[in-house]
């Protein structure tokens, strides 16, 4: 009779157990967001858009929680998020180390009458600055960028300069970061002539003259490209807007019905009127920002050796030591004849 | 490569029309390119200043215009009207009227003008009150009912607060309605003048008329139609109003970003706020594009004078320099002929010029076998330029060579002939010497300065199993085995840097190995000769393998001789000894002188086994002579001392007559003294009774130091002075059973002086006497070995001292001294130092040195708590202490057992002795362990010995090893010969043991200086006598 107790007991606890862990475990899902411009600001934007998620989904939550820059890989490598909302190179940087998967990408609201799914940065000088006509004449001169680590705010445009043969922290005079991240900031410094030039995301320059801020007739915009449906000034090739990301944590079930919750909101629902957004679209294709960062050699990629480059180095270096041979086997053949002849 | 001159001059001529087409060309091209430039530029600046103009007139003309049409008297009878309730009492007609006949004039403005697009009278309030406007082709007036109000519009605005006369001019963009951009796009400008009612001067509405800008830029553009030019004009924003490609125009309207900033940046000045530019100029080499840029700003608004637009014009470069390009390729054509008639032309002239050339090659080729008539036949000598100038000179030249030719012919004929009857000679010569070389029994090698071998005789072939062709060219390293092997080459090298020869001009005996790796021994000579400049070294070579062997026999025969007769002559001597010293009892007279003479024979036949084997040894260099410097007065005194005994015997008297103070030698005394007791004891021998020997030493050449015996006897006989020094010789035979002697004394000296780098001398007279001398080189200066520090024994082998004294120096000294006296000692410079050496060493120090002052206790206090300790109060204490005696009256002598107590400074004989007393320890017999395989001597060692100590004896190394790790031995005396092995293997057993035995070496074979540093006595049997023995013996367990 006891033994009966005992086991019946066992067995409530058991399921006990079970129905907790549903409760405490499956119910409850963080979201990272990178907080650029501060917590409350990103709170009040992306808040409605996790509210909407928790509504549609039901018998999940979806917790907002801030992250910075630099924090995000940690709390991912220690499995604190299940799903995070960041800038592409965050993004590649844990899809390289933690295996996360991109989702949707930001169908972003840019003005009032487009909405983007790709951006850039735009490099730019002061209008009267005469030397500094096209990126390359950056050679010698003071450069400022958001931050060391922002993406639109400097990485897309240092893989520019690259490409166009310039090392920024080799070949310019030097290369500065806004203090506190601001964009408006750097946009500022080059116009009240503290530095030369400056980086910014694609359409801060626009968008800072349409408030009043600026008058774009002191700028200049170095190297613009023309990009099909893309209305604004942009000196570098596009890259896909921020996505929201699965950990591997995350099941494919689950994923997918956030990636089709998403996919569903309306430019005018609540949530992406406070997300300044128009919607989400399907992923899209994030290795060029991969290749991006694997050229700079940051992120996931900080130590990587440019391998190739050396292999070319050596086998140029054998090639140059067979044809100095050949020559000297040649100079001497023909001394040698020269010799036997006279 | 092989050119010839006509190659040369056709390629360089070819070079030089090119290099000079080449120049003028570029020259050309470059200043072409330059005006043509120019000529651009002011084509464009011309233009653009034109087409600037003429949208200037054009807007001039738009607010004209609208001027006109605000003035007819409609607006202020539509005014009048409005005022009167409809009616105009001026001109009597109705608002109506009016209303109607402003629309026909705008109709009929519209229609005269097809660039207006809408033309409007728009009232005070906002209100549009007619509108009139093209669609297509059609001009329409907007029904009433579809009139708007305007009152929010900016141009409204802006316009309500002009003055009469004043025009408003709205930015140029995309024509909106309703606020949306109407399509098709169409760029608008929008003039607007305010009305006011003549009466009551008030604000009574405005005139708004479109103009279709883009009329006007199209027919701009129409006119710009040169080939590869371009217009573009902007607002002053930068942003394209025109440009070639059209969605580019009213980007800025449209959300594009496209700006002239952007596309030309050196532009982006020209559009600051406030510059006061008008026009930019760029050249090709300035833009991107290679373009030729002009950019004029044009103002258009009298009433805002900051408002303009630019009109800029591009031309390409292409097509700026297309024209120079075909020039140019017309030049590059020419260029192609110049160079073409060139080559040609330079052709022609070289061959005319190589020709006699080749006429004079074809002459001279082959001139030795030619007759001189042949040559000068083919010589153009009758040309009158420098080429037969060339050929007469050439016949000169030619003429002399034949000349002297006949001459070297004779001469080479001459000397072929003597040439060959050297050769001849030479090689008789060679072959004489080859023969002698080849036959001899001696191998011969010549050699280089590098080693490398030059010839190899038939001996050499043999000895070494070489073929000579074999090892010529090689290095000679190759018939030497390890060490010389490597260290060959080094040794020339030496040789040739410093002169120090190994080998060379000094012959020994060296190593070789033969051709299948055998090693043998052989004697090498070399000598050094200069065989044609080069220096040769000459090695004679001798295999000595058989000498080697036979030498070896006879060592080893020697070595068993010695073992075998001295172990028995031991036991014989020493039964002797013991018998005729009364250890059995008194013996009878007869038995007694029957002893004595074999006693004595004994002796005669030990003293001539031992003779014999010394000078084995001294010649083999089996001997290891003990060398240090010494002083050589004392050496001698004692020998004159030891040999007095034996003078006295002789009835002679030996006198030193001349001494030398501070003379020091570099010898080993005890071999120095064996020939001193030698020459004194021969001079003894063969003096008359009661004669004096005198003895002498005297210096000489300053460093040499000469040591003489003179006697008087009968000197040595002339004929016997050759055969002095040889072994077994006496002047007079019968002399060997009269004097006594070996014959090899002298024999002995002579090696054992040579051995000291002195030699050995007599001088004689038959009837006088006879002086024997030896030389020694006298030692200046101090040599090493006499700063040497005091070896350090190891510990465990002697009692160990405790010195406890806190001056180092004093300590120092005491320590050497001890060391001298054979105590290993610890140093403590203080007390509380000295008790934990005490305590952690127990039972090792056998004695302490107590100095009574000590830095951090008396000395006194110390003693009694040693005392007081269990551990240490049997160990014997030395007071060594400047106050010795204050403190033996202090403490009134034995109470804490102080064996002596010594003042400062330091007595040094006082010392060692005190303290070999106090080290000596228990009072118990000393044990001592004899192996020896010969009972007999084990027999006369213990009657030796009786009484003095506890003998235990073994006679095999296994059962001594027993006994060694059992039993507690002080002192072994030890045979090296055993059945089972060398005694020298116990010595490691001994060396592990707890408190190591000392051990005296006692055996018939010598013992090397590695051992006998490690024991405490040698003892060769047969040269030791009983006294000896158990003198050595009681001095070593003394000291145990």
């Amino acid at each position: 009779m006891l033994l009966f107790k005992m086991s019946v007991f066992i067995v409530l606890l058991f399921f006990l157990n079970l129905f907790s862990y549903n409760i405490l475990y499956a119910a409850d899902y963080l979201v990272g967001v990178r907080a650029n411009q501060g917590v409350e600001q990103a709170k009040a934007k992306w808040q409605p858009t996790l509210d909407y998620l928790t509504k549609s989904i039901p018998g999940h939550s979806f917790k907002f929680m801030a992250v910075a820059l630099d924090e995000i890989t940690a709390k991912v490598s220690r499995g604190e998020l299940d799903f995070m909302l960041a800038s592409p190179s965050s993004y590649v940087e844990i899809q390289e180390l933690h295996d996360a998967r991109a989702l949707v990408t930001l169908n972003n609201k840019r003005g009032s009458k487009t909405a983007q799914t790709r951006f850039g940065s735009i490099i730019f000088t002061r209008a009267d600055n005469d030397t500094i006509l096209r990126i390359k004449d950056l050679k010698g001169r003071s450069l400022m960028a958001v931050a060391k680590n922002g993406f639109g705010g400097w990485r897309v445009a240092w893989f520019e300069m690259l490409k166009q043969g310039i090392d920024p922290f080799k070949d310019l005079k030097s290369v500065s970061f806004s203090k506190n991240k601001i964009q408006k900031d750097v946009v500022f410094s080059v116009r009240d002539g503290k530095v030369d030039a400056g980086v910014v995301r694609t359409d801060r320059l626009e968008r800072m003259a349409k408030k009043g801020q600026i008058d774009l007739r002191y700028f200049r915009v170095l190297g613009v490209k023309d990009t099909k449906g893309f209305p604004f000034f942009h000196s570098t090739d596009l890259y896909p807007e921020w996505p929201f990301a699965a950990t591997k944590a995350v099941s494919d079930d689950l994923a997918n019905q956030v990636k089709m919750a998403l996919m569903a909101i309306p430019a005018d629902s609540p949530a992406a009127i406070k997300g300044k957004y128009v919607g989400w679209v399907s992923a899209l294709d994030y290795s060029s920002v991969n290749e991006l960062l694997k050229r700079i050699q940051v992120g996931p990629y900080i130590n990587l050796k440019p391998q190739k480059n050396s292999f070319n180095s050596s086998i140029a270096v054998l090639f140059g030591a067979i044809v100095v041979v050949l020559l000297m086997l040649f100079l001497w053949n023909t001394i040698n004849n020269n010799n036997k002849t006279s | 490569m092989k050119v010839s001159i006509v190659q040369k001059i056709s390629l360089l001529s070819a070079l030089l029309v090119a290099l000079t087409a080449g120049v003028v060309a570029s020259v050309f091209y470059n200043n072409t390119t330059e005006v043509l430039t120019q000529q651009v530029l002011f084509d464009l600046s011309r233009e653009v200043l034109e087409q600037g103009s003429r949208m200037k007139s054009r807007i001039e003309s738009h607010r004209k215009d609208v001027l006109i049409l605000a003035s007819t008297p409609h607006v202020q009878g539509i005014l009048r009207a409005q005022r009167g309730d409809g009616i105009d009492a001026l001109e009597k007609s109705s608002y109506k009227q009016w209303i109607d006949g402003f629309n026909n004039i705008f109709h009929a403005f519209m229609k005269v003008n097809p660039d207006y697009q809408q033309v409007r009278f728009i009232n005070e309030l906002g209100q549009e009150l007619i509108r009139m406007e093209r669609r297509g082709n059609k001009i329409v007036s907007i029904e009433e009912n579809q009139l708007q109000n305007k009152n929010s519009r900016r141009y409204f605005k802006e316009t309500i607060k002009l003055s009469s006369g004043a025009v408003y001019l709205s930015e140029i963009n995309l024509n909106r309605e309703h606020g949306k951009i109407v399509k098709p796009y169409q760029g608008s400008l929008r003039a607007a003048t305010p009305v006011f009612d003549n009466d009551t001067n008030e604000l009574g509405g405005m005139v708004v008329l479109n103009l279709d800008i883009d009329v006007s830029l199209k027919r701009i553009q129409q006119n710009v139609k040169s080939p590869g030019r371009k217009i573009y004009i902007t607002n002053d924003h930068g942003g394209y109003l025109l440009h070639p490609d059209p969605d580019r125009a009213y980007s800025f309207d449209l959300g594009q970003r496209h700006r002239a900033q952007e596309d030309i940046p050196q532009l982006s000045k020209l559009y600051l706020p406030g510059n006061t530019d008008t026009q930019l100029i760029l050249l090709p080499e300035q833009t991107k594009s290679r373009d030729t840029v002009v950019y004029t700003k044009t103002k258009f608004d009298p009433a805002s004078p900051e408002r303009f637009i630019t009109v800029g014009l591009t031309q390409s470069y292409a097509v700026i320099v297309a024209e120079a390009n075909a020039a140019l390729g017309a030049t590059l054509v020419w260029v192609f002929v110049l160079i073409g008639i060139g080559v040609l032309m330079s052709i022609v002239f070289s061959i005319r010029m190589t020709q006699p050339l080749k006429k004079m090659i074809a002459a001279i080729d082959d001139i030795a076998d030619k007759p001189y008539s042949d040559v000068q036949a083919g010589l153009p000598m009758d040309q009158q330029d420098e080429i037969g100038l060339l050929a007469r000179t050439f016949d000169t030249m030619f003429f002399k060579v034949k000349q002297s030719q006949d001459e070297l012919k004779n001469i080479n004929e001459y000397l072929e002939s003597k040439i060959e009857e050297r050769t001849r000679d030479l090689k008789i010569s060679e072959s004489r010497q080859r023969a002698v070389l080849e036959t001899m029994v001696d191998g011969v090698l010549v050699i280089n300065t590098y080693g490398i071998i030059r010839s190899f005789n038939k001996a050499a072939e043999k000895m070494f199993g070489f073929a000579a062709e074999e090892v010529i060219d090689k290095n000679i390293k190759m018939l030497m085995p390890e060490p010389d092997h490597s260290g060959h080459d080094q040794y020339l090298e030496n040789y040739k840097q410093t002169g120090h020869a190994q080998i060379i001009g000094i012959g020994r005996e060296v190593v070789a190995r033969r051709k299948d790796g055998a090693e043998f021994p052989m004697d090498l000579a070399v000598t050094e000769t200069m065989i044609d400049n080069e220096v040769m070294y000459t090695g004679l070579v001798r295999d000595i393998t058989e000498r080697k062997e036979m030498e070896n026999i006879k060592n080893e025969f020697i070595s068993t001789v010695s073992h075998e007769l001295r172990t028995p002559l031991t036991s014989i001597r020493g039964s002797l000894g013991l018998l005729t010293g009364g250890a059995v009892g008194e013996l009878p007279e007869q038995a007694k002188n029957m002893l004595n003479i074999a006693s004595n024979n004994t002796e005669r036949l030990l003293l001539l086994i031992n003779d014999i084997l010394d000078i084995e040894k001294i010649e083999s260099g089996q001997i290891a002579f003990k060398f240090k410097p010494v002083d050589i007065m004392p050496l001698i005194k004692t020998a004159l001392l030891e040999n007095e005994a034996y003078g006295r015997q002789h009835e002679i008297e030996f006198k030193l007559v001349n001494v030398l103070d501070e003379a020091r030698v570099y010898v080993d005394p005890d071999r120095l003294m064996q020939v001193m007791n030698n020459l004194l004891s021969n001079a003894a021998k063969f003096s008359p009774q009661g004669d004096v020997v005198e003895i002498s030493i005297s210096r000489h050449h300053d460093d040499i130091l000469r040591v003489s015996v003179s006697d008087h006897g009968d000197g040595i006989p002339e004929s016997f002075h050759a055969k002095l020094f040889e072994k077994f010789t006496q002047s007079d035979s019968s002399d060997t059973r009269q004097k006594g002697g070996t014959g090899l004394g002298l024999s002995i000296s002579k090696a054992i002086i040579e051995k000291h780098g002195g030699q050995i001398g007599f001088l004689s007279r038959e009837g006088i006497g006879t002086t024997m001398y030896f030389e020694l080189p006298e030692v200046v200066g101090k040599l090493v070995d006499d700063i040497a520090q005091p070896r350090r024994v190891s510990g465990g082998h002697r009692a160990c001292i405790l010195i406890l004294e806190d001056d180092p120096d004093v300590a120092a000294l005491m320590q050497r001294m001890l060391a001298e006296a054979g105590f290993n000692s610890d140093i403590a410079y203080n007390a509380a130092q000295a008790r934990l050496m005490l305590r952690n060493e127990t039972h090792r120090y056998k004695a302490i040195t107590l100095d009574i002052m000590l830095p951090d206790e008396d000395g006194i206090s110390f003693l009694k708590a040693i005392r007081s300790d269990a551990a240490t109060y049997d160990i014997p204490v030395v007071v060594v202490s400047v106050k010795a005696d204050e403190a033996k009256r202090e403490l009134n002598g034995g109470a804490v057992n102080v064996v002596d107590w010594l003042q400062k400074p330091i007595d040094q004989a006082r010392l060692k002795r005190v303290v070999k007393q106090a080290a000596k320890g228990s009072d118990r017999l000393p044990r001592v362990l004899h192996v020896e395989d010969e009972e007999d001597v084990h027999k006369v060692v213990s009657v030796l010995l009786q009484g003095q100590c506890e003998l235990l004896w073994t006679s095999s190394l296994s059962a001594s090893r027993e006994v060694l790790e059992q039993e507690e031995i002080d002192l072994v005396l030890l045979d090296i010969a055993l059945p089972d092995g060398s005694g020298l293997d116990l010595l490691e057993v001994i060396e592990q043991r707890v408190k190591p035995p000392r051990v005296v070496i006692f055996s018939a074979y010598d013992v090397t200086e590695k051992y006998a540093n490690k024991v405490a006595a040698v003892l060769i049997k047969s040269q030791t006598n009983n006294q000896k023995l158990t003198e050595v013996i009681g001095n070593v367990i003394a000291q145990a």
